[in-house]
């Protein structure tokens, strides 16, 4: 099973928020998506999820146009968390595991299994505004993967988790990998994303500027730790051919930055 | 399938509220209160108010008439009456005034502590005309009062009749039965079209919106919405019918004395007014007796017209409830969602001011236009319901209304999906 992203090109009025964007997720992988604020990645993912339409380009599940049946095999978190407040835990993601094709007897049954899974089986039938964050986030992933989907995105699941709960959420997307499903992480946590994922896209200034398997950034960029080389990139608008350049123009940028402000201690970001 | 999951969701979350069952309950209590506060009140043993009187003329004065509620009491001059309600022992001091002509046109009510009831007001004056008219008829005139009560009940009655089927029209009847059907889907359009408001307001702000559009597509999760506040409302509204229609019967059970001790009250209170006949009279000028009205509502084809008002009712609240959905898109803040709502309900508001001009003429032009504008018929529609309309026009303003509610909808979740994301 893979998923194309093909050529999306997305404009919010005269801002371009994706400029001929091209990705592959597949099947058994996890892919990390990485950017600045505002680099769209939340609009490629609800582009990916079917909530918005490109201004061009195309979402290929396996062969054919994604589809809203092919929707219903996404597990979503998305990145702002929402819960119902007035409904109890069990029945909420009961309604979560319906409106993705489960039986009601289906939903609730998986519902306990997911909450158990993620050690959290007391919290059924609490209301939401009863929970701590963590665990309003740990019952919304467990609404996202009630329904075993096929493609897992996940959109900054770690903000919000202590180190043990993050561990635990780490554990849940090997489980995903290894059962054959597509995962795609969008996250800030650059140590999270390079412990969890295969792959990595990096989006900067609405374009992808990397997208390819973790060993080959490693090749252009040897000895480099990974939040190094993601600096590197979206500041020199490096386009994956060659690392040196991205470097040297860091260099440069700063050193004008330092020129024109001569009392400003500045921290250089690779130091 | 989703369509139906939403609905169900937004049915059951309303229903199980605590406050859902409270306003269930408390609109009928209301409603029973309003029908049972009256009566009780008027059934109250009132103080006697006392009113020293000081008539110049001479010719009212040994005229009024005390009754259980007023006690009149001439007194010798002004300065008598003013003493006595200084002392309390008059409530209030009536001075009718004599001029230079010979039919007095003046009189003042003096208080001193209290202002005088309007209920008291009233008594005084209606009292004061009907010696004047009476004492005018029969010594002007030469017309004694039974002469007078007899020509006043004296009346031709118009009627108005289908040539066809024999049917009288009823034109009053049907014309306050219009305006309640209008006003109650008006009602229906308000309170639960301002639950989507406060349903998609609250979707946005728990933030659980965008899981909801990632599973299902805006116009079916706006649809489903709307569908199951409406559901929801229609039971409120059945339960409340019910449920005030069974207080009030209980009521009437409960409390046959006091019904009928009242109406003997009022009986009487005409009666002690001497002018009973002219009063009835004046009083069958402004609104049609209780025969003719039940005549009315009987000779209303009941079986056509609470199909057609649930279905324009419905069809309303459906039309306006995307928009309401929209509105809650868009706004931020609950303070702005009243002069939000009455904006988007101005249409309504138009056709309920245009009532009176369809009453006028319930086939001219503008009735018709307005009840085929789908914005307006709930409401104008239903006001010429009672008057008979042809099957074709309530044909044509239904499909009018159904065919704009899927465009209205999907208009709405267009703005709502532009909104949200």
């Amino acid at each position: 099973m893979k998923i194309n992203l093909h050529q999306l090109t997305h404009s919010f009025g005269a801002h371009k928020v994706l400029d001929t964007v091209s990705l592959q997720l597949d099947g058994g992988s996890v892919t990390g998506l990485l950017g600045l604020n505002g680099a769209g990645k939340t609009t490629l993912i609800r582009i990916l999820n079917g909530m918005l339409s490109p201004d061009s380009g195309s979402v290929l599940w396996s062969d054919h146009a994604l589809s809203p049946d092919d929707c219903r095999r996404i597990g979503y978190l998305p990145e702002e968390r929402g819960l119902y407040p007035r409904m109890r835990v069990d029945e909420q993601l009961c309604f979560w595991g319906r409106l993705k094709g489960l039986t009601a007897a289906e939903a609730q049954r998986r519902a306990m299994a997911w909450l158990q899974r993620l050690a959290i089986p007391e919290v059924a039938t609490l209301l939401p505004s009863q929970l701590s964050k963590g665990t309003q986030q740990k019952v919304q992933l467990a609404a996202a993967l009630l329904h075993d989907p096929q493609l897992v995105v996940l959109d900054e699941p770690f903000s919000g988790l202590d180190p043990l709960n993050a561990l635990l959420l780490q554990e849940v997307v090997a489980e995903i990998r290894s059962r054959g499903a597509a995962v795609l992480i969008s996250s800030h946590n650059i140590a999270a994303v390079e412990t969890l994922c295969d792959r990595l896209a990096i989006l900067h200034d609405s374009r992808l500027r990397f997208n390819g398997t973790l060993d080959a950034l490693q090749q252009d960029f040897p000895q480099t730790a990974l939040n190094e080389i993601f600096v590197e990139l979206v500041v020199s608008g490096f386009n994956g051919s060659n690392g040196s350049n991205g470097r040297d123009n860091l260099n440069s940028q700063f050193s004008t930055l330092n020129s024109q402000f001569p009392h400003v201690s500045l921290d250089h970001p690779l130091s | 399938m989703s369509l139906w999951i939403i609905l169900c969701r937004e049915f059951r979350s309303r229903v199980r509220r605590p406050a859902f069952w409270i306003l269930s309950l408390a609109i009928p209590l209301l409603v029973a209160a309003l029908y049972l506060i009256p009566p009780l009140l008027a059934s109250r043993p009132e103080r006697q108010v006392c009113v020293a009187v000081v008539d110049e003329s001479g010719l009212f004065a040994s005229q009024l008439q005390s009754s259980p509620a007023v006690a009149y009491q001439p007194v010798g001059g002004v300065a008598l009456g003013r003493r006595m309600v200084e002392e309390d022992a008059a409530d209030a001091l009536l001075l009718i005034l004599a001029r230079e002509t010979t039919i007095p046109t003046e009189a003042v009510l003096y208080y001193q502590a209290h202002s005088p009831s309007t209920a008291l007001q009233a008594e005084v004056d209606h009292q004061l005309q009907t010696i004047l008219r009476n004492s005018i008829l029969l010594d002007v005139h030469g017309i004694a009062v039974e002469d007078y009560a007899l020509i006043a009940r004296t009346r031709i009655h118009l009627r108005t009749q289908d040539m066809a089927t024999g049917r009288e029209a009823y034109a009053q009847v049907k014309g306050a039965l219009g305006l309640t059907l209008a006003l109650l889907a008006l009602l229906v359009v308000l309170v639960f079209g301002g639950q989507v408001t406060r349903g998609v307001m609250e979707e946005r702000h728990s933030r659980v919106v965008e899981m909801l559009v990632s599973s299902v597509s805006p116009f079916r999760l706006l649809l489903g919405k709307v569908l199951g506040i409406g559901a929801a409302g229609l039971l409120q509204f059945a339960l409340w019918l019910l449920l005030s229609a069974a207080a009030i019967g209980g009521i009437h059970v409960a409390y046959a004395d006091l019904f009928d001790r009242v109406e003997q009250q009022q009986l009487h209170s005409l009666a002690t007014k001497g002018d009973a006949a002219v009063a009835q009279m004046q009083s069958a000028d402004q609104m049609p007796p209780v025969s003719e009205l039940m005549q009315g509502l009987s000779a209303i084809d009941w079986v056509t017209v609470l199909p057609w008002f649930f279905l324009f009712a419905m069809t309303g609240y459906l039309l306006y409830a995307s928009l309401f959905a929209a509105l809650g898109a868009r706004l931020d803040k609950d303070a702005d969602t009243a002069a939000f709502t009455l904006l988007l309900t101005s249409p309504l508001l138009v056709a309920l001011c245009c009532v009176p001009a369809m009453q006028a003429d319930p086939s001219g032009a503008l009735a018709v236009t307005l009840s085929l504008i789908p914005f307006t018929a709930p409401v104008a529609l239903l006001f010429r319901l009672p008057f008979g309309l042809p099957v074709w026009q309530v044909m044509l303003a239904l499909a009018l209304v159904i065919a704009a509610i899927p465009l209205c909808t999907a208009a709405a979740a267009r703005l709502y999906r532009r909104r949200i994301l």
